[in-house]
Order: C-alpha cells, then structure tokens, then sequence
C-alpha cells in the first residue's frame, strides 16, 4: 500500500454547485454513477425557495441538483409535473385556525391521535417524499395526498370495525414492500415521525376538553425520505427541508384561498423541523437557514406569521467540535479518530473566520492544513483556494480514492443577492471512503487520522452526522476528534457538560474543556439563525439541562446563535428516560429522548398560543417569537424553582414547562 | 401407567425454573423443549403443585409424587416406609371406591397430560391428509377441506423480495420471534385471561387446537414440500434456526389462524368472515385473535424463515380446521361441511407488488363461515369441552 496526497486540482464539481458530499457520495458510494442498488442519484428539481423566489407553483426554473432518491419516487423524464395540486378536502379549515407543519420521518397519518371526532383525518395534506410519484401530480418527486383521499384510505382500510393501519400505510405509500429501498419504519413500533407530530399537535379522541384545539389545528406534514436517501451523513437534509418548508407554506396558502377565504392573508403556520446537522458554518447563513429567513420575513410582510423550530441538537457530548484561537506558532493538531467497520463515509469541515466582502471567486482558505491517515503518510502541507481539491489515493487501487480535502469558499449572500455586508469565509471538507466497504474487500484506513492546522485566527472544526442507513442497524460508525488534553468523563466517571448544576443555586461553573475540543460550538448547523427558534432539552425531574444537549459556540462566528432560544423537557419521567407519546400505532405509546422531542412540545406551546392570539383578534405579536419565548421562560422558571440555574448557553432563555393540554395521559 | 416426557418439559435444576431446551432436574418448572424429568409442572402452561397444567407435546410426562417429583430416590424411601407401617395385612378391602366419572364426557378425573393424549386420540383421525409431490388436501371425515398446491419456484423468486422487505424489521421483532419459536398461547392468552384457574376449558381447547394443527401439518407439508428463503439466497441469513421440513404452508401460520378460529368462535359465536368483517364491538373482539395471528404469521416471514405465500396458505388451512372443529363439537346430526377451497398462487406481473398476505386478503379467500349459534354438543367429549370453553365467555346481559 504506496498512499500520496495529490497537488491541489480544479475541483470539477464546484462549478456545477454540488457540495463536497454530493461529490464524494457519487465518488465512493455509487462510484461514479448516477445510479446504483436501487438507488438514483440523479438531478431532482431545486425548490423556488432554493433560488430566493416566493412559494408558489412550479419550480426553480430548470435548476436541479444531484440528491438521491430510489427511482420508483421520482417523476418519470417523459411526465410532467402538474402546475397546480388538485386540493381535495373532505374538511375544510376554518378562518380561526393555524397550521400546525411537520417535517419527519415516517409520520403515521392514520393514527388516532391525528384524527377527528368524525374519524376523518386532521392531516389537510400530506407530502411522502419517498413514495412513489403518481403521474397528474403537484410534487416534484415522492407522493401528495390530500384530506380527501386520506380519509378515503382510511376508510378501505377497516377491518373488523377497526383501521388496518398496516393496510392504510400500504395503500397511502407511507411503507413500500415491493421495493427494497423502500421505507417500511412505520411498521416497526415507535418512529421519530409519528412521536414528534404526536407531542407537536396530538389529541386524544375522547378528551372533550380539546375539540376546540383539534378542531382548529389541522396538519400539513411532510415525510422526508427514509435514510436511504437523506444520506448517512445528512448530506441533503437541506436540498429536501427546503422543499419541505416551500410545500408546507404553499399548500397553506393554497388552502386559505381555495376555502375562498380571499386573496390576502392566511393561516398563521407554526413548522416543526426536528432535524439537524453537526458540521456546518454555523454562522446563520447555511442555504436553508437564508431560505426560513426570506420565509419568515415574508411571511411578516404578509400579515401571516410562519415560525420555524428547530432542535438545538443532541451532539454536546459526541465530541465532533472544536473551536479554538490557532496559536501563533506550531499550528494545533487534532486527532481524527475513524472506527473500521464502518459502511459509511466520515466528514470533517475546518472554516476560517470571517473575512469582509464577498472575497470573489476563489479565495484562499487563510489555514494550512497536514493531513495524515494513521501510519502515514503525512500529507505535504496544504494550502488550498476555493474550487479545488486533494486526494489521497493508494497506488495499487489509484481508482478508488480514499480520501479527499474540498475547499469551498461560504458567504452570507442570500440567494437573490440583497442582505447586509457581505463577507465571506472558506472551508476545508474532509472527506474520507468507508473504512470498509460492504464486500468487505477493502477500505479507508481506520484509527487515528490527524490534522493539523496552522495559521492566524480562530478554527472551527466539526466532525459531520453519521448515521446508520437501515434502522436498528449498527453499521454507520460516528467518528470523533480527539486530543490529549480532552477528557470525555470526570474523576467520578460522569460524562463532562459544558456547565455543572449545582443543587444550591450558585451559578453554574464552565466544566467545558480547554481547546481545542469543545462541547460548546455543537448547536444544529441548521439551527445558527436567529429567525427561527432553537430549542433544547432538560429534565423537568430536578430542572438539570439535559447532558446531550447541544451548547451555542463561545465565540459565535458571523450571525451566528450565541444561544438557543430556551429549553423544553426531553425528560419527564422518574422512572424511565424521554417523553411519552405515540407508538407508530394507535394505541401505542413509546419514551423517547431528544431534543427533536422538546422541539415538539415548543412546537405544541406555540400553535395553541396562535389560537389565543387568533381569538384576541390578532393583536399584537404573534406568539413564536425569541421575545415570547423569553417572557414564557422567565415566568415558568420562576414558577418552577428549579434547585439550579441554567447559562444561556445550554438554555436559551431558559426552561419552559411543557403545555400539558392533550398530551398522552400515562 | 409409566410416563415419559417429551414435547415441552421441565425446567432445569433445582427450585423455581423457566427452563428452556433440554430440561432435566426437579424443581418448580415452566419448560419448554424436550424435556425429560420430573417436578411439578408438565409441558407448556403452568406447572405448579402437582402438575396441573395442560401439556402441549406429544406423548406422556412424569407425573409428580404428592409432595415432589418422583425418583428412584423417593422410590427407594417409600418401599421402606411401606415396609414400616403396614404391618399384617391379609389382603381384604377396607374401602369401597365411587366411580371416577359420571358419564364418558366428564374427563375432570384426568390430569391434563393425559386428556390431551385423550382428546388427540379421539379428534386426529377424523383429519385425514392426501396428497402427491406438488399438492396436499386436508379432509375432515372424508370431506375436502383445502387442497394446497405448491406454487412455482418462480413465485417464490418473486417472493424472495418480500422476505428482504420485512427484513428490515428484524430489530424490531427480536424478543417475539424468538418466544414464538415456543410458545403460541402466551400471545392468545392476551386476549382473553388464559389458566388452569381461569378459562381453563378455553386454554384446554386451544391447546388442542394447535395439537390438531400439527397433526394435519407435517403430511402437508411433505406433500408440497418447498425450499425455504435461505436456499435462494445467501444475504437471507434468518435470525433463527431454518426448521428442515417444508417452508410451505407455514406451520405457525396454520396453527395460530385455528387457535384465531377457534378463540373468536367460542368468545363470539362468530366465524372467521363474519369477525373480519363489520363494526360492531363483537367484530372488534373476534378480529383481536386474528390480529395476533396475522402478527405471529408475519414474524416468520420476518425472521427469514418464511415467505408471505406460506402464510397465506396456512391462514387458509388454519381457518377451516378451526371451523372444522367447531362444526365437530356442535354436530347434532348431519354436518354440512363447508364447499372444497382450492389455494394456489400465481406469479405477479413484474410492475405489480408481490404477492402479501393481509387479513382482507384472508378475509376474501375463505369459504363462507359455517352457521353461528350452533349449540355444542354435551354428548360428546368434545361437544361437552367445547360447550365448556364457550361457557366461560358469557357477558352480562345488558
């Protein structure tokens, strides 16, 4: 095994705008190919959000992008996609109510928690991204139902008095049998989907007490496609939330006009967006955070709000940030610790600080970076410029790269240009192939990866979500940096927060390490940006904030969160560790923990707000934004007098109670 | 009468046991597996005190002393006891005994090991299996019941894709997989409090439901004998051991769809269509087992071990020997058995999904259920178990 570095070369595929991971999934995952084991990767079309338009019917012109999605979800090439979607409601929504949006995974959208007293669904419509595409229809991939058909479905689906909701999911493309890329996670017995829309807008069917909620908080949900195709590493998270959150807007306004309620104004929309990413510039100006920012924005213009949440992220403890001030001389070096065994490839980015203007087309990244896999060879030292790249190849396989460093250049120019002054920063991507791939044959070296970094100014580094790509399946392997002077736990074995707690109310201490690995800095990539609200988790047991969740970067970079918003519970039991609420079946409940969990109860506390809001006759601000989560959260905690304090970094404002009103009673 | 143990024994070792496997030892046991060895508790179910508890398994089991197992141990100390306090005895009589039962349907004399071989031997020979590589028919006293006929190996190519679906939910069906490798009635006994202190004539009667399930099971099997997933593929790799004989029909498939049967018929009166089918709270209660078993059935075809046609086929078979034996248990003169049902399965077109098995599905392929109502037969040793079970599911009236 002889590996090199290559010298920097033009990066083909920065001029065609696919991202680093776009690039290297088609490099080591489908080989080059735009298709492999029943999975595509070919060009979907790109949201009109993506391209800085309004919501509305059709798409970003002809621009599309590389995402992958079985082919069976895709719109055949000599099909068109229908200008506008054939608004079928058994229901209609009335004036008074706001839309509650859910952006998940495998959403079980006949439970009974969704339902009405009727038994007719509460969902309005319903985008399954991974479904198969029906010709005549609205979406540009996937499958949309609407109330109508849903309700139809439902009805089919009753056996013995009682909805086979196994049949049900069938029949709406929920679970697809006959394909092997196929999600069939509903059939398992809790999904993170059906969990979240259940805390963000469940109701029991037998609670009189909530017909007037139920009634007037009707769903909009989209199912993102399973991990098959989000990727392992969430590598187009964005590409699909951004479509998501379009759709989501759109149908409401759809909606609201279709009911003939006028031309202007709508339903206020409170979205859920339980997902994150661990490695990003977390400076507010990732592509999806610019588009909730135009949406959000727009929507206030518009005299109808729209709030976005989001997870404040589960990373605190997975060891994948660094952030620290490069000395002036020697540089810093982080080890990159990569399991073998792992079926999935590993990402690190290393962003400089912020530079003034727009920094034109190929800027330099002010780091030098050495790069080298365990037992060598070092890399020479590397310098890149924005729109190239390295590789490291072996040269008895020089096919089969085993590890590439993108540089691209970042700035916080919106789509549509416009915005404030620009700046600009430039990132490394470190990519490396599966260490080892699933014939086993061969693979990335495994271990002790190092970088090492040099140069003037602050370094971030993040280390990328990996995730396994079956459910329950161990075969994604999370990798982590580490150093030297890092400690995972503390003399007592007790993983090591950012803060400590104590129990007699004296301000919590910094626990969090010395650079260069930080637990602070591990907030959700996607979730940098003040205009939406970022939520995280305690234990409402004794008020401590949960150990996982993520902290705000010390030194946040560009716009970036100096904190989340607040803190709801992802605990809420004695005895058993998460939230309760539904099983993927009616009737079913299942823990669990997170703060995409928390996220929901936010989710939940807002919309019924809005119906408060809505009944004052809509004075004032609507509820959702960072100053009614700031007013909520210092009341509740002086309501809960909790033994410790919380730093804002960890808890935003700090811990709200969660709105007991229809949740699952135990 | 000397009894050895087979089918579901004891557990291992001494004091409280759940053994598995091989049981051997004494002690207080719940054991499944081959077991041999004494102790209270016999076969599946509970064994507690001496022994009460229905066995499940063929052939005989130890049956317990008054106050422990038996053994030459014991033995030895009960011939010096006996020797011991006797004394002089010429050999007369001192009691005079009353008859064990009142009539030949009061078998409450029995232990019930012993009323299941009892039963068995009274019941299996009216199911009789015919058949020829490639195809299998059921009759009950020399009436057609189902003929199965083994599909292509093409159907079963197209199946394989199935068995990969459900694949991914192995994680998820671990811990039932694994039990209902062994024990069935735990999952029916969900549905309705299943014990020898409470609905014990139900549990008797499912248990020798299942008993006659696999009785039927095996020649029908052999006749349509088929590969199982793992010889079409080596990525099947099932999470439990391939059984050697045919992956068509299932066998649990068969023998949970009759417990279902059966179950709904004696909770409800109702047959299997009916339960299927309708809204009222009845149909609600009699759907419930048929829900089980569709789970326990699609397990397999989760695990690896089988496809979603063997299923199919056995929930066909399964059926109409539940209603065969309530038709047998409520016979008051001459039965009129239900029409012949044919099963067999053809390729899917290469668009279409393969083929699946939904209870809709089941529900549309039975023949027509056999009348409600019909009273049991108190005459007859079944008729007087079944009117008993059946009993025991009387409401309040309203």
């Amino acid at each position: 095994m002889s590996l090199t570095w290559s010298d920097w070369e033009d990066d083909p595929s920065e001029p065609l705008g696919h991202s680093p991971y776009i690039d290297w999934l088609k490099t080591v995952v489908f080989d080059g190919q735009d298709e492999k084991d029943g999975l595509s990767i070919a060009p979907l079309p790109v949201s009109r959000l993506a391209c800085g338009l309004e919501p509305g019917g059709g798409l970003c012109g002809d621009r599309s992008s590389p995402a992958p999605l079985p082919p069976f979800a895709r719109k055949p090439d000599d099909e068109e996609m229908a200008e506008a979607p054939d608004i079928q409601l058994t229901w209609m929504p009335d004036t008074d109510c706001a839309i509650v949006g859910v952006i998940d995974s495998s959403i079980a959208l006949s439970h009974a928690r969704f339902r009405r007293i009727d038994g007719g669904t509460r969902f309005l419509s319903a985008w399954l991204m991974g479904a198969a595409w029906r010709p005549g229809a609205a979406v540009p991939f996937g499958r949309e139902l609407f109330r109508t058909e849903l309700d139809r479905l439902m009805w089919r689906a009753n056996v013995g008095g009682t909805i086979d909701e196994a049949a049900f999911d069938r029949a709406a493309g929920l679970t697809t049998f006959a394909h092997t890329r196929g999600d069939r996670n509903l059939e398992t017995n809790a999904t993170h989907g059906t969990h979240v829309a259940d805390l963000a807008a469940g109701f029991d069917l037998r609670d009189g007490g909530q017909d007037e909620a139920r009634r007037r908080l009707p769903i909009i949900a989209v199912g993102l496609p399973p991990r098959t195709s989000m990727g392992a590493n969430g590598n187009f998270l964005e590409f699909f939330a951004i479509h998501a959150v379009e759709y989501i807007i759109d149908r409401a306004d759809r909606i609201w006009k279709a009911c003939g309620y006028g031309p202007d104004g709508g339903f206020p929309i409170v979205i859920n967006l339980s997902y994150g990413l661990k490695a990003g510039p977390k400076d507010g100006h990732m592509l999806v955070e610019q588009v909730i920012r135009a949406a959000t924005r727009h929507a206030e213009q518009s005299g109808r709000p729209i709030r976005v949440i989001l997870p404040a992220g589960n990373d605190l403890l997975s060891q994948g940030v660094a952030e620290f001030d490069l000395p002036a001389k020697g540089g810093m070096t982080l080890d990159w610790r990569i399991r073998p065994e792992d079926h999935t490839p590993n990402f690190a980015e290393i962003w400089s600080g912020v530079a003034d203007g727009a920094g034109g087309a190929h800027p330099e990244h002010p780091f030098t970076l050495r790069v080298a896999p365990p037992f060598g060879p070092e890399s020479p030292v590397l310098k890149g410029k924005a729109g190239q790249r390295t590789t490291l190849t072996d040269s008895a396989e020089p096919d089969k790269p085993l590890a590439r460093i993108y540089c691209r250049k970042h700035d916080n120019i919106p789509p549509t240009g416009g915005g404030g002054a620009p700046w600009h920063r430039v990132g490394y991507y470190i990519c490396t192939a599966p260490t080892l791939n699933e014939d086993r044959l061969s693979g990335a070296p495994s271990g002790r990866w190092t970088i090492e970094i040099e140069g003037e100014g602050r370094a971030c580094a993040y280390v990328q979500s990996d995730q396994t790509l079956t459910f329950g399946s161990e075969t994604g392997l999370l990798s982590t940096f580490d150093h030297p002077d890092f400690n995972a736990v503390d003399e007592r074995g007790r993983a090591i927060d950012a803060f400590d707690y104590p129990f007699d109310g004296s301000a919590p201490k910094l626990t969090d390490q010395p650079p260069p690995i930080t637990r602070h800095g591990s907030l959700n990539a996607i979730g940098n940006h003040v205009e939406s609200r970022v939520i995280g988790s305690y234990r409402a047991t004794d008020g401590a904030p949960s150990t996982f969740s993520s902290a705000a970067s010390s030194e946040p970079v560009g716009d970036g969160r100096a904190a989340p918003t607040a803190i709801l519970p992802g605990q809420d039991g004695a005895a058993r560790f998460g939230l309760l609420a539904a099983g993927s079946r009616s009737g079913s409940a299942a823990a669990m923990q997170g703060t995409s969990f928390s996220t929901a109860l936010a989710t939940r506390a807002v919309a019924l707000a809005m119906l408060d809001w809505i009944d004052g006759g809509k004075v004032g601000d609507p509820p959702g934004t960072e100053d009614w989560f700031q007013a909520r959260a210092t009341v509740e905690e002086t309501a809960a007098a909790w033994p410790g304090k919380v730093q804002p970094a960890k808890g935003g404002y700090g811990r709200m109670a969660a709105v007991p009103r229809g949740r699952l009673a135990r | 009468m000397p009894e050895s143990g087979q089918g579901q024994g004891q557990g291992q070792g001494q004091g409280q046991g759940q053994g598995q496997g091989q049981g051997q030892g004494q002690g207080q046991g719940q054991g499944q597996g081959q077991g041999q060895g004494q102790g209270q508790g016999q076969g599946q179910g509970q064994g507690q005190g001496q022994g009460q508890g229905q066995g499940q398994g063929q052939g005989f089991a130890k049956t317990a002393h008054a106050g422990s197992g038996g053994g030459a141990f014991l033995t030895a100390s009960l011939v010096t006891t006996h020797d011991g306090v006797v004394g002089y005895w010429d050999g007369r009589p001192l009691r005079d005994p009353a008859p064990w039962a009142a009539s030949d349907t009061d078998l409450g004399y029995l232990g019930g090991g012993t009323r299941a071989v009892l039963l068995d031997s009274l019941l299996h020979p009216d199911f009789v299996v015919t058949g020829q590589d490639g195809w299998a028919t059921t009759s009950v006293r020399g009436h057609a019941l189902v003929t199965l006929h083994r599909p292509s190996k093409e159907v079963f190519r197209q199946q394989l894709q199935m068995v990969r679906a459900y694949a991914d939910l192995r994680s998820d069906r671990i811990a039932e997989t694994i039990n209902q490798t062994f024990d069935l009635l735990s999952y029916f006994g969900m549905v309705g409090h299943l014990s020898a202190s409470r609905n014990a004539a139900t549990l008797e009667v499912l248990s020798t439901t299942l008993r006659t399930a696999i009785h039927v099971e095996m020649p029908v099997k052999h006749f349509c004998r088929s590969q199982r997933p793992i010889d079409y593929a080596p990525q099947i790799q099932p999470m439990i051991q391939t059984p050697d004989h045919s992956s068509y029909p299932s066998g649990h498939a068969i023998e949970v769809f009759a417990a279902a049967t059966v179950m709904a018929r004696l909770m409800t009166g109702m047959g299997p269509k009916e339960a299927l089918d309708g809204n009222g709270a009845s149909n609600q209660t009699a759907a419930m087992p048929f829900r089980i078993a569709h789970r326990i059935a699609t397990n397999r075809t989760i695990a690896g071990v089988h496809f979603p046609v063997d299923s199919a086929s056995g929930a066909v078979l399964g059926c109409a020997i539940g209603e065969a034996l309530y038709l047998i248990a409520t016979e008051n003169g001459p039965i009129d058995w239900p029409q012949p049902r044919e099963v067999s399965f053809q390729t899917t077109a290469e668009s279409a999904a393969p083929f699946d098995l939904t209870l809709g599905w089941l529900r549309d392929a039975l023949e027509p259920d056999a009348a409600s109502g019909r009273h049991a037969n108190a005459g007859t040793i079944w008729g007087a178990l079944w009117g008993k079970a059946a009993g025991e599911w009387a409401e309040e009236s309203a």
